[in-house]
């Protein structure tokens, strides 16, 4: 039996496990959500999402900016072990647009009234009345083992877990893309993810996971319609197997955690010829409680060919990337990173207009060496946060560019005006390094700098 | 000295004839009742009055034919809406002013019975206090609230759910506030406190009379002396990163000076306290400890002092220990395992009549699930219980929302007797982190071997509970209540009360 009916016969057993979950007891709704808006000052950020270049033209200019984003839960639930899922979202830039038929982040111009509602996750949510299983079949968020280096997004599919003891097993199939270009086959030219995760807790602070993935794009295109880490043009096809090794383990005050994620491929249709990638990922990170707060750091490695601005991609460690919209970095951004500007981490993914240098653990291929080093910490109701981050590529490339991309401070101190309404205020500052020195024929007079204040209630 | 025998015989027959009159029984009068909804109105509206009359009279009141021979006139209504009724009773006395005021109610048509013994019952107490009057004897060899027999073989349960009858022999089972909300005197009533505060723990009774309070909101523990009025002893300001989970008293080392026992989390790491009262005020005894802590009578014995712990990724780590004291620090001992929703602050344990023990949770919608010690649920409730707005949060690991909320849990008390009390925190929208309860009461349930039956429960009072205790001894709920929420520029109010609830 192929592996693709391998899984219709999973997801039909698992329909199956949802039929006879089904009991006899009254529906329940569940609504849950976030509301957030957000006045940003910044030269680097020109009000979309996605990758932003750095130039001089761009850096001249001040912009200003409030967006404002609002996600709606909505979770029908007919018993602990049944429930549905579902999630939207309305999100824009003060001034966009308005009376818009259709269409993603807009609708906030004079007059509003626009067609703008997203949808997030749709899914089914049981517990396997058979084996205790845990099913989800649906449009999901979904995140690696891997602190999302791989992949950290919503995307529909059918995950299994369940824990046995002191361990918890996993797996999934998820369908990232189908048909996506003109002229293909449903069901033929397809994007593909299949996962196997395992952890295991050695003791109740030290617990070991391992990982096999496999992912196959029958028509890769990464970075589509973005100006910037456009890695390659369609057409291409890619399958990629990945096994992965990850580990956490508090001593005391500090708690230690890493992974290795390594990847071997098959990069076919490229030119001038297919190539076999050898690839991984490597990271560690520590977290130590310090005074009223805690120090964090993080240090990851993407690996990188040294000609990916040629078109060789053979070490370049390869992330599953948004390849229908420009919203390209929604995914595979690391989890761990503190930064604002140029590599952003989940923490700082806050709306619709967030952009950074480096869009996606990659880095146009060339890989990415990375530390990230904060505080943050909480005096009652006060918080705030202190970050440095210091960003380079893995590999210098062909163009003979200098590998560091740079070097930025961020702080955020905040508010809680209620328990879920917080106020803050959040600067970052970025010292372009020498990667940019001279690229569009001039040395930077201006670096790269952001203010924002933000409003964010949660619910 | 004939004279003396003589004078003493003569004191004893005044005495006699004193105690003779005062123990004569009262004479009732049970006039007509009003009769609205049902399908047999015509006659309930003969056969309450007698319904009525002869369980008064079994409980040693006399029954007069007419009004004019009687101390007390009865009279009353009877109302139903669907297959809910009520029966409601006024007694006037001779001068036609109204002495007593009582009332039953029953779900079904079925309860009709019961609620006239219950009425009967009740009313037989209150006038005997309200005309100072002692039942017959043959009456007081019935005691008012002796227990009926828990057994409920099935052919009893079939037909008279003993559930409802026990309970209604209390005087206070009704949902009546004068009834039911009794502040006990001599204790507190309404006590106003500036600040909401979160937890509630008693400490001893002191040589002196006053007892022990210690009270705590985020990071701040208040120690207090109530005697005749509440005395602040001292306030102990925690650090800014610590948030307060929970407050227990408990004397581990049985040195008759119970311990503080504060439950608090730095960042979103466990790091609870132990502080000792002492006359100048709390000292502390260990920090940075690595347990939740909760004072857990199970079955309703002896409380004992239980502990659970927090892993990396899991908020709440393996099974519920004993706390015990050992040279190195605290340990916990002969962990157990929960059934499914169970954690250290939402769980209780009860015997039933045979007993059997069952676990009682309140999973994280609020129902009340009830468990076998095999883990099989047996029964959940329809209504949601429990309720807290204390919380913390933690930081996941992976990608997806930074911070994930945990909400801590009301105490489920179990009494001796085998009820369970538990608070029951409403509002208007009290779903996921959205946490505004503005609406509380305090429910006693009893198993009756399917399911839990209400016994009563307090008045729905128009604030958040934040933490209550049972003082078995007293019969007593020690109440805190936040009134008055903490705002930006507020630091909110809170309220200290007993309610005398059996």
């Amino acid at each position: 039996m192929k592996i693709k009916n391998k899984i219709m016969v999973a997801a039909a057993v698992s329909a199956l496990c949802a039929a006879s979950a089904v009991p006899a007891m009254a529906f329940e709704s569940e609504v849950h959500g976030m509301f957030q808006t957000q006045g940003i000052a910044s030269n680097l950020l020109n009000g979309t999402t996605g990758s932003v270049d750095v130039n001089q033209a761009n850096l001249h200019a001040t912009k200003t900016f409030v967006d404002q984003r609002v996600r709606l839960q909505y979770i029908g639930k007919a018993s602990d072990d049944l429930k549905l899922v579902t999630q939207f979202e309305i999100d824009g830039r003060w001034g966009d647009n308005s009376y818009s038929g259709g269409g993603r982040n807009n609708g906030m111009a004079l007059g509003g009234d626009s067609i703008n509602l997203e949808t997030k996750n749709v899914y089914l949510d049981f517990n396997c009345p058979i084996t205790g299983t845990n099913v989800k079949a649906g449009l999901q968020g979904w995140s690696d083992a891997y602190k999302g280096v791989f992949v950290g997004n919503d995307a529909a599919g059918l995950t299994l877990s369940k824990k046995l003891g002191s361990g918890t097993y996993g797996a999934g199939f998820f369908r990232l893309d189908d048909a996506r270009a003109a002229g293909q086959t449903v069901g033929k030219n397809t994007r593909d993810f299949l996962y196997l995760d395992g952890a295991y807790a050695i003791s109740k602070d030290t617990k070991v996971g391992a990982s096999y993935y496999y992912y196959n794009d029958d028509n890769s295109v990464m970075g589509a319609g973005v100006t910037n880490p456009v890695l390659w043009t369609s057409g291409k096809n890619v399958a990629i197997h990945m096994l992965g090794l990850n580990a956490s383990a508090t001593m005391g005050p500090v708690t230690l955690d890493g992974f290795f994620l390594y990847q071997n491929g098959m990069l076919r249709g490229f030119t001038p010829a297919t190539q076999h990638q050898n690839a991984f990922a490597a990271n560690l990170g520590a977290k130590a409680k310090a005074g009223v707060g805690s120090v964090k750091a993080n240090f990851l490695y993407t690996s990188g060919s040294n000609n990916a601005t040629n078109g060789n991609y053979g070490s370049s460690f390869i992330s599953a990337q948004n390849e229908t919209s420009n919203a390209y970095m929604e995914s595979g951004v690391f989890s761990g990173a503190n930064s604002v500007l140029l590599f952003r981490g989940n923490g700082y993914r806050t709306s619709n207009t967030d952009q950074t240098i480096v869009a996606d653990p990659s880095y146009k291929g060339a890989g990415i060496m990375a530390a990230f080093i904060g505080y943050d910490g909480a005096i009652n109701k006060t918080f705030f946060n202190l970050n440095a981050a210091f960003v380079s590529a893995a590999k210098e490339q062909a163009d003979g560019k200098a590998k560091y991309l740079g070097t930025e401070i961020n702080a955020e101190v905040g508010y809680k005006l209620y328990d879920n309404l917080k106020l803050s205020v959040q600067g970052a500052f970025v010292a372009l390094g020498s990667h940019f020195s001279g690229s569009d024929g001039a040395e930077y007079a201006n670096s790269p700098y952001l203010g924002r204040v933000i409003l964010s209630y949660n619910f | 000295m004939k004279n003396v025998v003589t004078l003493l015989l003569a004191l004893c027959s005044l005495l006699f004839i004193i105690a003779s009159a005062g123990a004569a029984p009262l004479n009732v009068y049970v006039a007509g009742f009003s009769v609205v909804g049902g399908e047999q109105a015509l006659k309930l509206k003969e056969m309450l009055p007698s319904l009525l009359a002869s369980r008064l009279a079994v409980r040693g009141l006399e029954v007069a034919e007419n009004s004019s021979q009687a101390t007390a006139i009865i009279s009353g209504s009877y109302f139903q809406s669907g297959s809910s009724f009520s029966i409601d009773a006024v007694v006037k006395d001779g001068s036609g002013k109204i002495r007593v005021r009582a009332f039953e109610q029953g779900v079904t048509e079925n309860d009709l019975l019961l609620a006239v013994t219950r009425l009967a019952a009740e009313l037989s107490v209150r006038l005997s206090a309200e005309f100072k009057t002692s039942l017959a004897p043959a009456a007081t060899a019935v005691p008012l609230a002796v227990p009926l027999p828990t057994v409920t073989t099935p052919a009893v349960t079939a037909v008279v759910p003993l559930s409802d009858i026990v309970p209604a022999a209390s005087p206070v089972a009704v949902v009546t506030p004068a009834d039911i909300v009794r502040s006990a005197s001599g204790t507190l009533s309404g006590l106003r406190l500036t600040g909401a505060y979160n937890g509630l723990a008693l400490g001893r009774t002191l040589p002196d009379g006053d007892r022990e309070i210690f009270i705590s909101s985020m990071n701040v523990i208040q120690y207090y002396h109530q005697g005749k009025e509440l005395r602040l002893v001292q306030e102990v300001k925690l650090r800014g990163d610590e948030r307060v989970l929970a407050i227990d008293t408990f004397d581990l080392d049985h040195d008759g000076v119970p311990e503080l026992y504060v439950t608090l989390v730095r960042g979103d790491q466990l790091a609870s306290q132990v502080w000792i009262p002492t006359e100048k005020g709390l000292e502390p005894q260990a920090s940075n400890l690595p347990y939740y802590f909760r004072v857990i009578a199970l079955d309703g014995r002896e409380p004992r002092l239980y502990g659970q712990q927090m892993a990396t990724d899991d908020d709440f780590y393996g099974g519920v220990g004993e706390v015990i004291k050992t040279a190195k620090g605290y340990e916990l001992r002969n962990p157990f395992s929960l059934p499914r929703f169970g954690n250290l602050y939402n769980f209780n344990r009860f015997a039933d009549a045979a007993g059997k023990k069952h676990f009682v949770v309140i999973n994280g919608d609020g129902y009340l699930i009830v468990s076998s010690d095999s883990g099989e649920e047996l029964w959940r409730s329809s209504d949601r219980f429990g309720g807290s707005e204390t919380s913390f949060q933690r930081e996941n690991r992976g990608a997806g929302e930074r911070l994930r909320w945990i909400f801590m849990e009301q105490r489920i008390t179990v009494t001796s007797s085998g009820n369970i009390i538990v608070p029951k925190n409403s509002g208007l929208f009290t779903v996921g982190i959205n946490r505004a309860y503005n609406k509380n009461s305090l429910f006693c349930l009893g198993w009756n071997g399917s399911l839990l039956d209400e016994k009563w429960h307090t008045k729905e009072i128009p604030s958040y509970l934040a933490d209550y205790l049972y003082i078995p001894e007293k019969k007593e709920l020690f109440v805190l209540e936040v009134v008055k929420k903490e705002s930006f520029l507020n630091a909110g109010a809170s309220m200290l009360s007993v309610k005398k609830v059996e």
